[in-house]
């Protein structure tokens, strides 16, 4: 089975082309055609780099080690993991419909239930206070606008 | 120029301005602790208080005091939960945060806070000495020059292809420079690669990018590798603060070289912090001996201490053409000029003349804030350092927490958050393949600078013959190639030898 940095290596490689296209057909402006320096001049040799490098990657064999985070894929929490980071999306979805801090403590408490807090209270507690004040400090100190309770309750901080 | 420090002195020493400074240096370490709060947003958060106060030299010292505490909070998320902030504290993650997950988060703070104080206060000297006869030569550098100082910083992307990672850190660094293309660039108007998505049309947040790629990854490994997680918790005791004597002898050279270093760079518009850090880190890699050389990336004393050093020296220096110009040389020198003007003060050739007692009373103002955030920090740390001690359960979520509202509350955009999580599950893969992601990072960061200056220096060349043409160019260049070859070609040798 090939190596993941030769799959990674890959998926550089069609970046560096679609991007390298996308740089070859940037629509240029009459007077930028005759420039030394055009919008697309940097992209064009950029491309030309990332094809070089990721076939590079490709074709030489792989003098260095993988990193050791990779070792023994079969002992890593796959499900927590990808739990949260479907919590933290949640997050980003809900941040603005239901405000900071409805949003903030239920992400809190649900995030520290799935890598193992137990006590509902305690969760719940460092959830709301922490969003609470977080959300005072940004808003209300620091003058940064930010959305604090649910758009259906009508206020907006 | 002794009189000149009478002036600034009794000015800025009295009661209530040492309580300003106080009050600044507090308030800028805890808030610029925030991701995506970095000094410029902090000051221009302060600035309508500091108007209220009156007093410019008063104000100055507020400011001053914020201004370095934010830097020293940017730094403190940098090296406890590997979340830089801002650019200028990006290197001092590189070694901070792994000597933070060896127990040694309170030495790493230490290191941190008596080198930005070394840093700063060789900076502030440094500007007295020089401000005058500086600000004439800064005008000498073009954007050729900036072009090849940009180069140069990419050296440091040296320190991350050792051991067969050569072409990994290469691709990096052009993936990197690549996503600093997407939309609009300073000399063209029109958007690059945003695939029609408006939110792209500015192009891709720092914060959102530096979040999803240190510290999001960190928090998915530490779940993700449970095995990690407990060797960390085993190393969380925050008992190790001191710096021994040998790191003491270790470490000066570094602060010498690099405050004078870092003072320079600051000096040039446009250069700054983040061009110093990342430059001294990349010099320091260089010039430090061969097994030295290796522990760099992975917790080296020495890693930490060049670009905390470098940072506030370039932080002090590019006050040099805001003073004696009225040039700002950076983000947060714009900001601040905006506040001396609000001041009805005019910085400028003439300041130093018209107005001795602020500008004397910045100088003066900038040693204050350096020592009392020395005082106020060094007791600090244990307790600072205690956050690594939360539970897992609690100390993941609040990482991505915060992480997360980072990049939210840089630009209220929800899709940033998106953008981020992606950005982080992207840089967990990477990770897995054994790809450097520091590389990335500088790329980015230096990219779009590097273009900018690329394009005005051929148009005003009318090509690339401004490389070979300009003398200091050349020789930048040069220097750079050397710097990136020379420990590649060591590292390959050692290898083949091996």
């Amino acid at each position: 089975m090939a190596r993941i940095d030769r799959y990674i290596a890959f998926g550089l490689l069609a970046f560096s082309v679609g991007y390298g296209y996308l740089a070859w057909v940037h629509p240029l402006l009459p007077f930028e055609v005759r420039m030394p320096f055009k919008p697309n001049t940097m992209p064009i040799g950029l491309a030309a780099f990332g094809i070089l490098f990721s076939s590079l990657l490709l074709l030489l064999p792989s003098t260095d080690g993988i990193e050791k985070d990779a070792d023994g894929w079969q002992g890593f929490a796959w499900k927590n993991t990808a739990l949260l980071i479907i919590l933290a999306i949640g997050y980003a979805l809900l941040l603005r419909p239901t405000g900071f801090i409805a949003s903030t403590t239920l992400f809190i408490v649900l995030s520290s239930r799935v890598l193992g807090e137990t006590n509902w209270v305690r969760s719940f507690g460092t959830g709301l206070i922490s969003s609470g004040l977080i959300w005072y400090l940004v808003d209300n100190v620091l003058g940064i606008y930010l959305v604090a309770l649910p758009t259906f309750i009508g206020t907006s901080s | 120029m002794i009189d000149g420090l009478l002036i600034g002195l009794s000015a800025a020493i009295s009661p209530f301005n040492l309580i300003m400074v106080f009050i600044g240096c507090f308030l800028g370490t805890f808030i610029g602790m925030l991701p995506g709060l970095g000094p410029m947003s902090i000051i221009a958060i302060m600035i309508p208080i500091a108007i209220q106060i009156g007093d410019p030299a008063s104000a100055l010292i507020l400011l001053s005091g914020v201004y370095y505490g934010a830097i020293f909070g940017g730094s403190t998320s940098s090296i406890l939960i590997n979340a830089p902030g801002v650019a200028g504290t990006v290197a001092s993650s590189f070694d901070g945060y792994p000597m933070a997950r060896v127990g040694q988060a309170g030495k790493a703070l230490t290191t941190a806070a008596i080198c930005s104080f070394a840093g700063g206060t060789i900076g502030a000297i440094l500007l007295m000495i020089f401000a005058p006869v500086l600000s004439t030569v800064a005008k000498l550098f073009w954007s050729a020059e900036y072009f090849a100082l940009m180069v140069l910083g990419l050296t440091a992307i040296a320190a991350f292809a050792g051991k067969g990672k050569v072409i990994k850190a290469l691709s990096m660094t052009v993936f990197g420079v690549m996503l600093a293309t997407v939309g609009e660039s300073a000399l063209h108007n029109a958007a690059r690669f945003t695939m029609g998505i408006m939110d792209l049309q500015s192009g891709i947040y720092f914060v959102t990018l530096v979040m999803g790629l240190f510290a999001l990854p960190e928090a998915l490994f530490l779940v993700l590798d449970e095995r990690r997680s407990k060797a960390m918790a085993n190393t969380n005791k925050i008992e190790n603060l001191r710096i021994s004597r040998e790191e003491a002898r270790e470490i000066t050279p570094v602060v010498a070289r690099q405050s004078i270093l870092g003072f320079f760079v600051g000096v040039l518009p446009g250069a700054g912090a983040t061009m110093a850090s990342f430059l001294g880190y990349g010099v320091e890699r260089n010039l430090a001996p061969a097994g030295e050389r290796e522990k760099f990336g992975k917790g080296s004393i020495r890693g930490l201490a060049a670009p905390e050093t470098a940072n506030n020296a370039a932080c002090t220096g590019s006050f040099v053409p805001m003073l004696t110009l009225g040039i700002p040389g950076s983000g947060t020198t714009a900001i601040l000029l905006g506040a001396l003007v609000a001041l009805s003060i005019t910085p400028g050739p003439r300041l130093m003349e018209d107005q001795p007692e602020v500008f004397w009373a910045v100088i003066i103002s900038m040693y204050l804030g350096n020592i009392v955030l020395l005082i106020l920090n060094l007791p600090l740390i244990p307790y600072i350092a205690k956050l690594l001690t939360v539970p897992r359960y609690y100390l993941v979520p609040f990482v991505i927490f915060f992480s997360l509202i980072g990049a939210y509350i840089g630009q209220n955009n929800a899709t940033e958050l998106l953008i981020m999580i992606g950005l982080g599950c992207m840089a967990t893969i990477l990770r897995f393949g054994g790809f450097p992601l520091p590389p990335l990072i500088i790329g980015f960061i230096l990219g779009g600078m590097l273009e900018d200056n690329l394009g005005r220096a051929m148009r005003k060349a009318g090509g690339l013959e401004f490389m070979w043409e300009r003398p200091m160019t050349l020789g930048i260049l040069l220097l750079a190639l050397a710097l990136l070859v020379y420990p590649i070609l060591e590292d390959r040798k050692k290898s083949i030898s091996e």
